[in-house]
């Protein structure tokens, strides 16, 4: 089976910064892979490459095998930092919008979370605090059975109960041959659902490691050798 | 994925355009009854007052749509929503050629509604044989200028208004796609690649146009439509169908490789 997503000397400017230079890395089938660094490190950067938003100055992204474009789009679901929801439509709009243009996008999956969460599919979006459009929208992108999840900060703004649930629903709605990538600051939250994680700093992957290695070599927690190695 | 596109757009535009020509209509009768009433109150200057804002309005309106349309464009691709649009599984230029459709044909709805208007202002200033004879006038001056041709300068004149309205919103889009490649004051950048766009397509088209001033000169008596209109309207249809192309291609490159949203 192929690499869900590999990169080769990829490198990504903004005029004269270097956001990434020179990233190597694999990610393999089923595992969930927590992209840890500083604010301004490349996380984002990353996530935006591998979802076609930015194309690459240099160096390789592929994407199960493929460059980023239509077919990559299919496979990779994508969850920004960002609300992009138009606010003027209701949920139920924006439900058959994704069924519209997502084979993978399983409805009843969207509809049994929004109850779980007691969200009113027929509330449009401006009614809506900014906690809630998250919550939506965490809902819509993991309603796909997708191949590659990428999690651009999904529980930043979501109280900590909620959390709980969000974090569930992430590790049993996909399937064990998905991959999912999340990049966040909130380490201690999500540690125990990672399988590996990475360190970015820079624009560049310092450290890549499983979980368990580090609770076994370094003896500490991931949240404690971020602290440790992102040191102000 | 096209046809999914165009409904969804649809979908996405209606309720505002479609709340601009209620306004539309409410202005057209409440248009209709103050010129009536003003009318008979003896105050000429009120009547000529009204008029004058009845036509205001309906070009407000004209314009709200075009703003409206193009700011769509932008907030749909360029800003926090464009982080959905662009990771959609389609490709740029079908989402170029989507909403190009749907302006279009809103662009059209709004000429046609704009003229219907009109025309039931009219009628009720006066009586449908009273138009008839004002058209039918119109129409001998119009046979008189045209010669044998008119169904040939009707052809071109609707050809003209649909290429002209391409060529605006293509124009907008790739205007606001040229102003998203700079770091900082995108939609400055954007406001200000419209203008020189718009300057630059004027140059080209004067450019153009200039051999057939001379040839007027030269030959006065054989001006006629054959000879002088027509290869003028088509050649100026021709270089507006190719900066079109060219819009296009500039807007879908910027989409395609040169993305970067905040």
């Amino acid at each position: 089976m192929s690499n869900i997503l590999e990169c080769s000397s990829l490198v990504k400017k903004y005029g004269t910064k270097t956001a990434l230079s020179e990233i190597d890395l694999i990610i393999e089938p089923g595992h969930i892979t927590g992209l840890l660094g500083p604010n301004g490190s490349g996380k984002s950067t990353l996530i935006k490459l591998i979802n076609g938003l930015l194309v690459p100055d240099s160096g390789v992204i592929r994407i199960n095998g493929m460059t980023p474009d239509v077919d990559t789009k299919k496979i990779v679901s994508y969850l920004p930092e960002r609300t992009y929801l138009d606010n003027s439509l209701k949920v139920k709009d924006i439900i058959s919008f994704f069924e519209d243009f997502y084979d993978n996008f399983n409805k009843e999956k969207a509809y049994d979370m929004l109850n779980h969460l007691k969200i009113n599919a027929n509330d449009s979006l401006r009614k809506m605090s900014k906690g809630t459009k998250e919550k939506v929208q965490l809902i819509l992108v993991m309603s796909r059975d997708a191949k590659l999840y990428c999690l651009d900060e999904p529980i930043a703004g979501v109280d900590p109960a909620a959390r709980d649930y969000i974090l569930n629903t992430i590790i049993s709605n996909y399937n064990e041959n998905a991959s999912i990538i999340i990049s966040t600051h909130l380490i201690s939250d999500i540690e125990n659902i990672l399988d590996e994680i990475l360190f970015i700093n820079q624009g560049k992957i310092t450290l890549k490691s499983t979980v368990d290695e580090i609770r076994f070599q370094e003896g500490k927690s991931v949240d404690a050798l971020f602290r440790e190695v992102f040191k102000c | 994925m096209l046809g999914k596109l165009i409904k969804h757009e649809f979908k996405a535009v209606s309720k505002v355009l479609g709340i601009l020509h209620i306004a539309l209509l409410i202005t057209t009768i409440m248009g209709i009854f103050a010129i009536n009433i003003s009318k008979h109150s003896g105050f000429i200057f009120f009547n000529e007052l009204t008029f004058i804002l009845y036509i205001f309005i309906l070009i407000a309106i004209s314009i709200a749509v075009m703003i409206y349309i193009v700011i769509r464009f932008y907030q749909n691709i360029f800003t926090d929503e464009g982080y959905l649009t662009n990771t959609l599984p389609v490709k740029p230029y079908e989402h170029i050629i989507a909403k190009l459709y749907v302006s279009f044909v809103w662009v059209i709805i709004n000429a046609i509604c704009t003229l219907i208007s009109f025309f039931f202002l009219m009628l009720s200033q006066s009586s449908i044989s009273e138009i008839k004879i004002a058209l039918w006038n119109y129409k001998s001056d119009l046979l008189d200028l045209m010669g044998n041709h008119t169904q040939l300068v009707i052809f071109l004149m609707i050809l003209g208004v649909f290429i002209s309205v391409i060529y605006m919103l293509i124009m907008s889009y790739a205007a606001i796609a040229i102003g998203q490649t700079m770091r900082n004051h995108k939609v400055l950048f954007s406001l200000g690649a419209y203008v020189v766009l718009y300057v630059l397509s004027q140059i080209v088209s004067t450019i153009i146009r200039l051999p057939f001033g001379f040839i007027s000169l030269l030959e006065t008596n054989t001006i006629n439509w054959n000879t002088f209109f027509v290869p003028i309207i088509l050649l100026s249809y021709l270089l507006s169908t190719a900066l079109i192309i060219l819009y296009f291609f500039i807007t879908n490159y910027i989409m395609s490789k040169k993305l970067n949203l905040d």
